[in-house]
């Protein structure tokens, strides 16, 4: 199970990948809006960590290309952004993502919704499973 | 002047890498090693009044260094932003001071590198 992360900025793309690996996912990283489409339709990733202010074109056509294709329309995509703009979160949604997170990113906020839309089957995830299962 | 320790939030670290102090080493390389290219593209822009280009490098810098609770430096970048997106005109002397705080960014985080135990 691999998650995509397609982010410019190196230290948050290297962050997510470090915390991520700790929990047991594997991810692969892509720097701009192009690399992003063409790995997620070759690889076809569990789900999809999007920024939407990237080089080569936004996060934003990123996720109206990957909803458009057959190939790639189920992969659940949660968005992140700094934006100042308050319609984003509805805009994405509306695009079709699972969920829009403001940066800086919450490690662990980012986890458990990742965890509730790809159910890895890592220690760490098994537990918030169980948790809320009790609950 | 506020000292360079003070420019990036220990807590917000601390929180953000999980208490991985290899991690926060990486980072602090990553950073160290992007942020002065990026630097270097909002001065030029903003030198050139290329807007949108202005506006993308400061943007990206906000995010950089968001990661590190770094208050100061976040607040700047978040200024340049809209200041590029409206099109003012001081957005070089604002480049400046940003420059200067990412530096003492830099230097902090290199700091508290060295302070955490291993």
């Amino acid at each position: 199970m691999t998650v995509l992360i397609a982010e410019d900025d190196r230290v948050h793309s290297h962050l997510l990948v470090q915390r991520l690996k700790a929990e047991g996912i594997q991810t692969t990283v892509a720097y701009d809006a192009m690399q992003a489409v063409m790995v997620a339709s070759r690889t076809l990733p569990a789900a999809i960590l999007l920024d939407i202010n990237m080089p080569g074109g936004t996060g934003l056509e990123v996720l109206k290309r990957l909803k458009a294709s057959t190939k790639t329309c189920n992969i659940p995509v949660i968005t992140f952004s700094g934006t100042i703009d308050p319609n984003l979160p509805t805009t994405v949604r509306e695009l079709g993502a699972e969920e829009f997170i403001p940066k800086p990113v919450e490690f662990e906020k980012l986890f458990l919704l990742l965890c509730s839309l790809i159910q890895p089957a890592t220690p760490t995830a098994r537990a918030l499973q169980e948790k809320g299962m009790r609950q | 002047m506020q000292s360079h320790e003070s420019a990036v939030s220990r807590a917000a670290l601390e929180e953000q890498v999980g208490g991985d102090h290899q991690l926060l080493e990486e980072l602090t390389d990553l950073f160290c090693g992007d942020y002065p290219q990026l630097m270097e593209q909002l001065t030029a822009a903003a030198a050139n009044r290329d807007y949108p280009k202005a506006a993308y490098a400061a943007h990206t810098l906000k995010g950089m260094v968001g990661n590190f609770g770094a208050q100061a430096a976040w607040d700047l970048a978040q200024t340049i932003e809209c200041a590029a997106k409206s099109q003012a005109e001081n957005l070089l002397p604002m480049s400046q001071r940003l420059d200067e705080e990412l530096r003492r960014v830099a230097q902090g985080l290199r700091a508290l590198g060295k302070g955490v135990p291993q």
